[in-house]
């Protein structure tokens, strides 16, 4: 019974030493909130900056490793950065520009503005990779 | 920025515990316990320091926007928060939440008061004695800060996220991925992956300036 426990623990590293990238989810807008006291703005300002660090990371993991080898983790990466784009965009951007009579996270709203342009340019990068 | 004085360096301890309590279950008794004793241990610590009023903002002075601070006082609304500590931004994320350290609280320019989410604008606390402040309500009080954006501040942030992405930054980490993950390639491999990697930032989680700002921050 032992050895069957280790040879599954072994099958399941190869399988993840070897298999596709470490899938990159970021925080939501509520996970957001929830882990801030205070300073709403700054706070998902610096969730889209972490998010994209960790997005940009594996993408540049990816471009170390040859053709045939990253065919697979390509669409996996891309999806990870569609689906972050989509939260920055339809969660993030709409409560930074709605909070405090629209005024309030002005300069954090166009920062996160810029994150998006970085992370569609990192999306195209991955769309042109071979 | 003038020392303000003020028996905030309580409430704020207040506010810190009433925020842990409501957060944890008693899953995280022991904790919540570990980090009440923090509080209690350094919270004074940095009162000794900073006066009464303030905690230590990240320049070290104990400073809070004057006018901000007279308004805060003078409209009698409870204050929850005001200046921040490195100190007291470390107690927050022993306690789970992941203040950012370009808060407004740490450079004086923000105060937490408690009044009815409808009240918090800028017009009903321009109305009670506030300079133009732009506030906004969340986690139960009015987050009320002198910094207001414009299209000009919004420009420079901006430029601080293409910053962010400098191409000096990006030699270094695309150097140190190279030399990292990817060691035991041919070399080849690794000269093609510098002059291909054209616009890396980080390496690793701990990389990412919100942990490094914090990790100085602990340091400090």
């Amino acid at each position: 019974m032992m050895v069957r426990i280790r040879e599954f623990i072994l099958i399941l590293t190869l399988l993840f030493s070897f298999g596709a990238h470490a899938k990159v989810e970021c925080p939501s807008l509520d996970e957001v909130k929830k882990q801030t006291d205070d300073d709403l703005c700054e706070a998902l300002s610096d969730a889209a900056e972490n998010c994209f660090a960790q997005l940009n990371y594996e993408l540049e993991l990816l471009k170390a490793k040859k053709p045939n080898e990253r065919k697979k983790e390509r669409e996996s990466l891309k999806s990870d950065y569609q689906r972050e784009i989509d939260k920055l965009n339809n969660q993030f951007l709409p409560e930074l520009k709605s909070l405090g009579e629209s005024a309030a996270c002005v300069d954090e709203a166009a920062e996160v503005e810029e994150w998006v342009i970085e992370y569609k340019r990192d999306l195209m990068e991955l769309d042109n990779l071979r | 920025m003038n020392t303000v004085p003020g028996p905030l360096v309580e409430r704020d301890f207040q506010w810190n515990q009433r925020v842990v309590t409501k957060k944890y279950s008693a899953f995280f008794n022991i904790t919540i316990l570990f980090a009440a004793g923090l509080i209690m241990y350094s919270a004074p610590a940095s009162a000794g320091k900073c006066g009464r009023g303030c905690q230590q903002s990240m320049d070290g002075a104990c400073t809070m926007e004057p006018r901000l601070w007279r308004a805060a006082i003078e409209s009698r609304f409870t204050l929850t928060s005001c200046c921040r500590s490195p100190q007291y931004n470390a107690q927050l994320r022993s306690c789970g939440y992941f203040p950012s350290s370009r808060s407004a609280h740490m450079t004086g320019q923000a105060v937490d008061i408690k009044i009815s989410p409808k009240n918090c604008n800028a017009r009903y606390l321009q109305g009670i004695g506030f300079p133009p402040v732009c506030p906004h309500y969340h986690h139960g009080h009015c987050h009320v800060q002198t910094r207001c954006g414009n299209a000009q501040t919004a420009s420079r942030a901006r430029e601080r996220v293409r910053h962010q992405r400098a191409p000096a930054i990006r030699s270094q980490s695309r150097a140190r991925i190279s030399s990292g993950r990817t060691r035991g390639r041919s070399s080849k491999v690794s000269t093609k992956t510098r002059r291909s990697a054209p616009r890396s930032n980080y390496r690793s989680i701990s990389e990412i300036p919100w942990y490094e700002k914090i990790f100085s921050e602990i340091a400090r």
